[in-house]
């Protein structure tokens, strides 16, 4: 049993109209290459960095509160030198603590800081797009308590819902990367960096784990250096080997006067606080009597954990529950959607989940009819009605069906009264398909048993 | 100050100095800084109060709204043209993975 | 070449046309402009004419303005006087460039500097020699070396430069001008290429105080693009007091020359009927120039770094491995000076390094201004020489020490932030200059002594 120490500082944009020094706007994804610039952002001789971005620290402020951090009384900007194509002022703009000490779950935040994103510099290519350059982010640095790439799992998925409920960070590819800090058995220290995803993260971790243990299997040391992700192979490759580390010669900007930060603000903030998911999936669980399983997977996405909310008082919660947690977040997870990306209304699940519970549908009918939902975005009994989903009503017609199936398989029947089940099977499954699956397939067996029984 | 300190300095000022250059330096910055050594006699006003200067005039909180105003595209269409080796739109820069 | 005495503005075509005599009469000598911008300042001018007669001029219509060539004018060149900067063209104004447009005054040209403004005596520029009008074979003084050639030998009415450790109020003592540097954050910094960010600020040089002080009204003022300028519109509009007690520090008169010392002490003398005058001691000024130069080059070091060869047009090599394309190309393209600042700067702010370098200097400076502070409790102003020798003479041998100690007695009024102002003593550049200090924004007293 190997012992694994992780730590990660994970970097996320935060959304803001503008820049962080500068009035540029943020849709750098939206623009052509290097279209984005300002001197100030394209750090041309003479430019200076304006006022900080008010948005940008409430944001931080408000992320810095749901990791339950302590808010700093004043904090400055510093300069973090280095040359490097992404940077075009050779150095980056980074502030000292504004929020310290909180923690989520068990994981505990050492601090969170502000600073400016550099721009884009392709590896490969070698060419460099500064649009990017000037986005405001939040560093979050963690202590070193994760013990698997689980425990990071875990608490980048809680993160990333608080992130949703405050809607203050940049949901888009690239808008989160992050440096991880791993160790065995308390050997050396290895950071991996350019990890652009959650899941890369934890695919970065496993794969370190497993090198690092290797290299100890075969007799070597492990040697602190910087290591770069690869998401092509889900590998960390050699980067730069680092005797010492590099020295950034932080000093404090003198261009940008220092933060104070103002209690009553902080307060404030903190009182317009929605309710974040652990608090949700507590309050659920207990007011609903879900399953405190069931209840995490839904506060997962504040959408979600709403459309549960609403949709429970009319129905009964535990099978909402297992109906959002299920059906509906297959589809949503397969189609890499939010609920809220998905443009499903919450009058159409509510309907379906209505029509499922009153069987109007099958299992697989209210299936196909979620499906069809997405891309036709109405009325699911519309939709179940075009596509001939809805069980049908008509005794007459499912008698009619039964008969002819019975009197048409004797051989059948006859099997299955000599003790096969499984003929049964075969001419339940045929009366199922000839009504082409709108009538509850229990209903039908039992309907099919009562008619051989009369047939004697 | 010795020339491998020098050399040192170099390397994390990021200029590339001959031996001659980093000779010439190594006996210029020992005087310099020979000189300059004094800063360190001076006491603070108040003992174990030293305080550093960052700022001036009690200077705080420099915010701003966060409102856009478009970027000028002959301005950005100028500061590509300075880009010293381009590739359209973007500058190119050594590559880092061959 | 006498002094140019000051005559009225007629019209700004007809100013403009004299001053362009003047350089078109001095200038091959004197090299202060790096260019001239004949054929948009003449254009300029009819529409300032014709602003004068609708009765809608600026307040500084029709003056000749020339402008330091670190301070951006949009679409012309920049060049800092580096190679670094050789082709490149400012895509921007600076502030200070704006507010001299909207205030109707004639830009002429952009004016010779040290590389990067680091200098004393314009030498370091990597351009052109400028010389002093007032005697071709000496130095104009620096770094702002073409603002105050260009003044002297009526080029322009009034020249911006830059101060960090006296560049304009040296330059402006040595071409027998007028010279003033504000406090800092009175004028926005906004386009003016950063030497040392705490310590630059923009000043003014001319042979007329009066147009110095509206060209100082005109540019002056709070812009969000420089957040040091938070408090200037604020501060500024306090009606000072007019000064009346007059400090004069020992520790100013110490290795001047003998005659600037006895001619600053006889107007001092003169001063004496109007103001209460007191001798005053600052012992930190023994400590300027270290603190000053240690300062200067770790904030210098980190405004360098902008420069890696990969833009402005002076090209590393393409094939080499990041590393040494960024070092070969600033190593190229940057001056002796610059190197040597950039290593003390690096060297003082390296890990190792830092608290026995850096963190005391930040500190000697923080006792300086306590020290100022508490001095001009008591008095007003403070009154001294504002340069320990005159101009020397092209070749002779200065070493970079000599240098920097001919700053030692402008670099307090950088560390401090408090503004000053040089005037000429006589109509003769060798007999020197006095210099005033005065408090934090009360810049406007500065121009009512004497």
């Amino acid at each position: 049993m190997v012992n694994v120490i992780i730590g990660l500082e994970i970097h996320v944009q935060l959304k803001t109209k503008s820049k962080i020094f500068c009035s540029c706007p943020t849709n750098y994804r939206d623009v052509e290459p290097n279209e984005n610039l300002c001197p100030t952002c394209a750090a041309q001789p003479g430019s200076k960095p304006f006022g900080l971005n008010k948005t940008a620290l409430d944001n931080l402020l408000k992320i810095a509160l749901a990791l339950n951090c302590r808010i700093r009384d004043s904090s400055i900007m510093q300069r973090k030198h280095y040359l490097y194509p992404d940077n075009p002022s050779g150095y980056q703009r980074t502030s000292k603590p504004i929020g310290a000490e909180g923690n989520l779950g068990t994981i505990r935040i050492r601090e969170v800081h502000i600073e400016e994103d550099p721009g884009r510099y392709e590896l490969r290519e070698g060419t460099v797009d500064y649009n990017r350059a000037g986005i405001p982010l939040i560093e979050i640095v963690t202590e070193p308590d994760m013990r698997s790439p689980e425990d990071a799992r875990e608490f980048l998925d809680e993160l990333s819902a608080i992130l949703g409920y405050l809607d203050v960070a940049r949901d888009e590819p690239g808008s989160m990367r992050a440096d991880a800090n791993v160790s065995i058995d308390g050997g050396t220290r290895v950071e991996v960096k350019n990890i652009n995803s959650f899941s890369g993260v934890v695919a970065a971790l496993a794969y370190e784990i497993i090198r690092q243990q290797n290299v100890v299997r075969r007799g070597g040391k492990v040697i602190m250096e910087t290591r770069h992700f690869e998401e092509a192979s889900n590998s960390t490759t050699t980067l730069r080997k680092k005797e010492t580390e590099e020295d950034y010669r932080y000093l404090p900007d003198p261009d940008v006067p220092p933060i104070s930060v103002n209690r009553a603000h902080v307060a404030e903030l903190g009182r317009k606080m929605p309710e974040l998911p652990r608090a949700k999936a507590a309050r659920l669980s207990k007011d609903f009597g879900i399953r405190p399983e069931d209840a995490w997977i839904l506060v997962a996405e504040v959408e979600i954990a709403n459309l549960f909310e609403r949709m429970a008082k009319r129905a009964i919660p535990q099978k909402i529950a297992l109906w959002i947690r299920g059906p509906l977040k297959k589809q949503l997870n397969y189609r890499e959607l939010t609920l809220k990306r998905s443009g499903l209304k919450e009058e159409w699940l509510s309907e379906l989940f209505g029509m499922f519970e009153a069987g109007e549908v099958s299992d697989k009918g209210m299936e196909q009819t979620l499906i069809a939902l997405f891309e036709k975005k109405k009325s699911p009994k519309t939709i179940a009605t075009e596509m001939d989903l809805l069980m049908t009503k008509d005794t007459k017609e499912i008698g009619r069906i039964i008969d002819t199936v019975v009197e048409g398989n004797p051989k059948s029947i006859a099997d299955y009264k000599a003790g096969n089940e499984k003929a049964l099977n075969f001419v339940v499954g045929n009366a199922i398909k000839l009504l082409k699956g709108r009538a509850d397939s229990k209903l039908v067996r039992e309907l099919v048993l009562k008619k051989i029984k009369e047939k004697k | 100050m010795d020339i491998e300190t020098v050399r040192k300095i170099s390397e994390v000022a990021r200029l590339h100095l001959t031996e001659d250059e980093l000779e010439q330096l190594t006996s210029e910055m020992d005087e310099l800084l020979g000189h300059f050594k004094s800063v360190q006699d001076i006491k603070p006003s108040k003992p174990g109060h030293a305080k550093e200067s960052h700022y001036m005039h009690d200077l705080k909180n420099a915010m701003r709204d966060d409102s856009v105003v478009a970027c000028d595209p002959e301005q950005a269409e100028a500061i590509r043209n300075e880009f010293t080796k381009r590739d359209g739109r973007y500058l190119t820069a050594p590559k880092s993975i061959k | 070449m006498k002094n140019p005495t000051h005559q009225p503005i007629v019209s700004a075509e007809e100013n403009l046309h004299r001053k362009l005599s003047a350089v078109d009469k001095w200038d091959k000598e004197v090299k202060a402009f790096i260019e001239v911008y004949r054929e948009d300042a003449l254009k300029r001018a009819k529409a300032v004419d014709n602003r004068i007669r609708e009765g809608k001029a600026g307040p500084l219509a029709g003056l000749v303005v020339a402008v330091k060539n670190n301070i951006a004018v949009k679409g012309k060149r920049l060049t800092c006087s580096s190679k670094m900067l050789e082709t490149h063209r400012a895509v921007y104004n600076a502030a200070v460039v704006e507010k001299l447009i909207a205030a109707d005054a004639i830009i002429v040209g952009s004016v010779n500097l040290d590389e990067f403004a680091c200098g004393v005596d314009g030498t370091y520029s990597t351009l052109q020699r400028t010389k002093n009008p007032l005697d071709l074979e000496r130095v104009p003084g620096g770094s702002s070396a073409g603002s105050g050639a260009s003044v002297a030998a009526g080029m322009c009415d009034a020249a911006l430069g830059s101060d960090t450790g006296g560049s304009v109020r040296c330059p402006a003592a040595f071409c027998n001008a007028f010279g003033f540097k504000p406090t800092y954050g009175a004028i926005s910094r906004y386009g003016l290429s950063d030497l040392a960010m705490s310590l630059d600020q923009i000043g003014v040089i001319s042979k007329d105080k009066a147009v110095m002080k509206r060209v100082f009204d005109a540019i002056r003022g709070t812009d969000p693009r420089d957040q040091t300028t938070q408090l200037a519109d604020a501060m500024l509009r306090k009606k000072p007091a007019e000064a009346k007690v007059i400090g004069v520090p020992k520790e100013f008169f110490e290795g001047v020359d003998k005659h600037i010392a006895a001619g600053v002490k006889k107007k001092v003398k003169e001063l004496e009927k109007h103001y209460e005058v007191r001798e005053v001691s600052i012992p930190t000024l023994k400590y300027t120039v270290p603190i000053y130069q240690l300062t200067m080059a770790a904030e210098f070091s980190s405004a360098m770094n902008k420069y890696d060869g990969l833009r402005y047009g002076f090209t590393g090599d393409r094939n080499e491995e990041l590393y040494s394309s960024f070092s070969k190309a600033r190593d190229a393209a940057l001056g002796k000076e610059i190197k040597r600042r950039i290593m003390i700067g690096t060297y003082i702010t390296m890990k190792e390094f830092k608290d026995a370098w850096y963190s005391q200097a930040l500190k000697a400076r923080e006792v300086m201004k306590e020290e100022f502070a508490s001095v001009m409790k008591d008095v007003d102003v403070l009154a001294g020489p504002a340069m320990p020798t005159g101009p020397w003479k092209f070749g002779e041998k200065m070493t970079p020490l000599e240098m920097y100690a001919a700053d030692m007695l402008t670099i307090a009024a950088n560390l401090t932030g408090t503004p000053a102002i040089v005037e000429p003593l006589s109509s003769d550049f060798k007999d020197g200059a006095i210099q005033f200090y005065g408090r934090h924004f009360e810049d406007d007293v500065l121009f009512g002594i004497g």
